[in-house]
């Protein structure tokens, strides 16, 4: 991706999954990639190691991000390691599927707050240092069940539709000071978190989606590495959806 | 189609003191039904409301924030009417700040009312309608999540939340016989316009093909058409009414 080469990205959730594609796709474009993660600190020194030993720049932070000091942390790590925040990817997500009449009160506040308030909190403490350079890429990773719903995701679908408003809203604030705000929203993605996924929604989902099958993570990472990129610069507050057909909205 | 009516129907309104919530609360009283206005503020203008309807608006003030209000205005229409048809949250509460100077409070003070009001009064609801195989309802959002919005990323992400909410949901209960749709009004003349930037009332006149805000009553008929049986064949809908703003 032209224009990319020497850019400062930080990626959260970057361990496992999207995230880790994500990582892997920016740093293949010459991006210093900050690899945020939670809990996993191996799987996070694998990516790490991955994109060195391509030849490329990355570092590994712990964070988690929910909580404003340790946003801070991460992005202060990014400023002090690389000189600057050229792109944030808000990819950091979990699920906690129940049908809505058997969801628990921490189950619904937990994903709102680690897929929707996160994305808040790491976007405002990039800002600073954006505006500052006057350019930044910040791209949300959304998802179809926010743009369509899904059965036993009433939490994940508002946390990742609230996060489209976010986008939209961010965009609209941000976009005279050189920063361009998007999102990307997946579809069905091969990954661990489709795993736990029941077997009858699998099995709907294939039939639903014209492809006939799932996606992979490499497919999502190149869009998200164009609109991370210099690009997309008249491309604003859009939500790109990667979905094999399914919604076609 | 018929005229829209509700006789014998019961409704559960929360921000029935609202700009538009207490013309959807008269406009469904007007056409038969019984209504629970919820509300916070201005019991001035429930209580005209009572007035006006006598027996057929009964207003409850709750707030949102605590975690029974929900259960509190449906339980109150069960106990009353023992039914409920419809539910229509027309509830507002802003925060307004750009993102930069944004505090985590008033982030969290708009998703909590906002988008955890309305994820604990739909629950509230769910039983009863779970139980006739019927149900009708109608969030009311705003541009906000489709469009963007100067200053309310807390409002947008809220809103957000709850159409990705209700999507998901209208296919959990579809098999009810409850349907859930939502109405996103566009620039409305409506009081939080207040603690809005001065430019933008004629920014937003200027921007509009129609040329001019959006009234509330204009809102409502949109809402009456989802609450009634007449909406059988949707669920999962978002429908503007914004004068032809965006058109998308």
């Amino acid at each position: 991706m032209r224009g990319l080469a020497g850019q400062v990205a930080i990626v959260t959730g970057a361990s496992r999954g999207i995230g880790r594609a994500i990582a892997l796709e920016l740093a293949s474009w010459d991006v210093k990639v900050i690899v945020n993660y939670q809990h996993n600190a191996t799987l996070a020194a694998e990516v790490v190691a991955a994109i060195q030993a391509a030849g490329g720049s990355a570092q590994a932070v712990q964070a988690d991000i929910t909580q404003p000091a340790q946003v801070q942390a991460l992005v202060d790590t990014a400023l002090a390691t690389w000189g600057a925040v050229h792109i944030l990817i808000n990819n950091a997500g979990i699920t906690r599927d129940a049908l809505f009449m058997r969801m628990k009160d921490h189950d619904w506040d937990a994903v709102i707050e680690a897929d929707l308030t996160s994305a808040f909190l790491c976007a405002q403490a990039v800002l600073a240092p954006m505006r500052q350079q006057r350019y930044g890429r910040i791209v949300n990773v959304a998802s179809l069940a926010g743009l369509a719903g899904n059965v036993g995701q009433t939490n994940y679908a508002a946390a990742k539709m609230g996060l489209i408003g976010l986008t939209k809203a961010l965009a609209r604030e941000v976009t005279a000071d050189g920063i361009v705000v998007n999102a990307v929203a997946p579809g069905y993605i091969q990954t661990e978190m489709i795993e736990t996924l029941p077997q009858w929604l699998r099995t709907w989902a294939l039939d639903v989606i014209p492809l006939k099958r799932f996606g992979t993570v490499e497919e999502v990472a190149p869009a998200v590495a164009f609109l991370a990129s210099p690009a997309a610069a008249y491309i604003i507050g859009h939500v790109l959806t990667i979905d094999g057909g399914w919604v076609m909205p | 189609m018929s005229a829209l009516t509700f006789h014998n129907q019961v409704a559960v309104v929360t921000g029935g003191s609202g700009s538009i919530g207490h013309l959807i609360v008269a406009a469904l009283a007007e056409r038969g039904a019984n209504v629970v206005a919820g509300y916070h503020q201005h019991d001035v203008v429930v209580n005209a409301l009572q007035k006006t309807f006598s027996e057929q608006v009964l207003p409850v003030q709750a707030d949102l924030r605590e975690p029974d209000a929900g259960q509190l205005l449906v339980d109150t229409a069960l106990s009353r009417w023992n039914r409920l048809d419809i539910l229509i949250t027309a509830h507002s509460m802003i925060a307004n700040a750009p993102v930069a100077e944004m505090s985590l409070e008033q982030w969290h003070a708009v998703l909590q009312v906002m988008l955890r009001g309305t994820m604990g009064i739909c629950r509230a609801a769910l039983r009863p309608m779970q139980r006739a195989r019927y149900g009708r309802i109608v969030t009311l959002t705003g541009y906000q999540p489709l469009a963007g919005a100067l200053d309310q990323a807390n409002y947008a992400a809220a809103l957000g939340g709850v159409l990705g909410f209700g999507k998901a949901l209208a296919r959990e209960v579809a098999a009810w016989g409850i349907n859930i749709n939502s109405v996103a009004p566009g620039l409305i003349e409506r009081a939080q316009i207040a603690a809005f930037d001065p430019s933008y009332v004629p920014w937003a006149t200027n921007i509009v093909p129609l040329k001019r805000l959006g009234k509330p009553n204009e809102v409502v008929p949109t809402v009456l058409l989802l609450a009634s049986e007449a909406a059988s064949y949707m669920t999962g809908q978002t429908i503007m009414v914004e004068g032809g703003w965006r058109m998308v």
